[in-house]
């Protein structure tokens, strides 16, 4: 019995147990990150519509395929908000010297 | 004392109008920016005589410059020229016609566009002009990327044909304007994380996929473009967004400021070139 019980708790550690305030919060940051980006002109294409995935997802209960898409809208957001950094730092660089 | 000011003011008003005569400190320093763009391109391409840069990847791609040059032996836009003098006469529902928000009834006015506007603070190109006197005119504006603007602004650049920019940087406003320009220019943008300067410096002329891009000097002297990809014509603003697009950049609006502020600093670049819009592209 006691085993059983083990092998039962490592069955559910190992599914991803999503909660869906956490992928709302997710969501919420991806979006704020995104806007910082556009506001500095440097948004990228694919970065709304992955949000937007994320959100449909969660509305249709798939809280483990919304995590996943707004974590890599996410990513995407940071990168490019990066990007603007980056840029303004060193776009003289580049011009030929 | 207030007579002395006005006639100081239009005396500074003049003295801007007309920059080569009138050096500013501003075109200085973008003279000396322009000349090493030049220099990279004329040591980049040895063999390619500066005034072909006008003629954008063909200038540097003999195995499509021959395909194209066939094309241009009856060029696809021939007609289009033909549709925007029409527009372009055609009178306004107040019976009043482009010609009468434009200098020299908007003949061979091309060349002085993009310029600097002192009263509005901006940068204005052709096609805004165009769009403030339909609304002028109480018109409606034209849609910025293709249609009636594309075939207007293809007739008035055949108007200044073989001209050469007469542009310039009247003060720090618009030295600050052609600075933005040059820095989106220069800024990598998208998923990809490329500048317009990776392709059109670093990579002119080399084959990316299947496209090789041109030499940036030389870029907006044709434009609009009738692109037989698009089947009819573009303005520069339209490809300015497949460019940004195709990196994943989300791309601007056209006609904002961005593209106007690189569309500034781009012909600054190319002062010196004969304009020879439109013209033909793949
Ligand atoms: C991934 C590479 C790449 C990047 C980045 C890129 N372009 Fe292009 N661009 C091309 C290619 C390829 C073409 C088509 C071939 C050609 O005409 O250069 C093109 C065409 C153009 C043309 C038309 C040239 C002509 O003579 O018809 C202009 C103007 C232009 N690009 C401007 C820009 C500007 C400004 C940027 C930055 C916002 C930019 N491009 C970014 C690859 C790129």
């Amino acid at each position: 019995m006691k085993k059983l019980l083990v092998v039962a708790m490592a069955a559910l550690l190992s599914a991803p147990v999503v909660a869906s305030t956490e992928v709302v919060a997710l969501i919420d940051k991806a979006q704020s990150t995104r806007l910082q980006a556009a506001a500095a002109g440097f948004e990228w294409t694919k970065t709304a519509g992955l949000i937007k995935s994320a959100q449909k997802a969660l509305k249709d209960g798939d809280a483990a395929l919304a995590q996943k898409l707004a974590s890599k809208a996410l990513k995407q957001a940071e990168n490019s908000l990066l990007q603007a950094q980056y840029s303004d730092q060193h776009w003289q660089d580049h011009a030929p010297q | 004392m207030k007579k002395i000011i006005t006639i100081c003011a239009l005396l500074a008003a003049f003295s801007v109008g007309s920059a080569s005569a009138n050096e500013t400190q501003f075109d200085k320093l973008v003279a000396e920016d322009g000349s090493k763009f030049r220099s990279y391109f004329l040591n980049k391409f040895a063999s390619v005589e500066v005034t072909d840069y006008v003629n954008g990847v063909y200038a540097i791609d003999a195995k499509s410059r021959e395909q194209w040059e066939e094309i241009e032996d009856f060029p696809p836009y021939e007609l289009s020229i033909d549709e925007g003098q029409e527009l372009f006469e055609k009178p306004f529902a107040n019976g009043k016609s482009y010609a009468s928000c434009f200098a020299n009834d908007g003949i061979n006015v091309r060349k002085n566009y993009p310029y600097y506007d002192l009263e509005l603070s901006k940068v204005m190109t052709l096609e805004l002009a165009i769009n403030l006197c339909r609304e002028a005119n109480g018109e409606k504006p034209l849609g910025y990327k293709k249609g009636d603007i594309a075939l207007l602004s293809a007739y008035m650049a055949y108007t200044s044909r073989d001209e050469t920019f007469n542009i310039g940087v009247p003060n720090q406003a618009a030295y600050d304007a052609y600075l933005d320009g040059k820095k989106f220019f220069y800024s990598k943008r998208g998923q990809l994380n490329l500048a317009c300067s990776d392709c059109h410096l670093v990579a002119a002329g080399q084959k990316l996929r299947a496209d090789i891009p041109s030499p940036a000097l030389g870029h907006t002297t044709g434009f609009p473009v009738y692109r037989s990809k698009w089947g009819g014509l573009g303005t520069l603003h339209r490809r300015y967004a497949g460019c940004n697009k195709n990196v994943r950049a989300q791309p601007f609006s056209a006609q904002g400021e961005e593209y106007r502020n690189l569309e500034f600093f781009q012909s600054l670049m190319n002062q010196g070139l004969v304009l020879n819009g439109p013209s033909a592209r793949k």
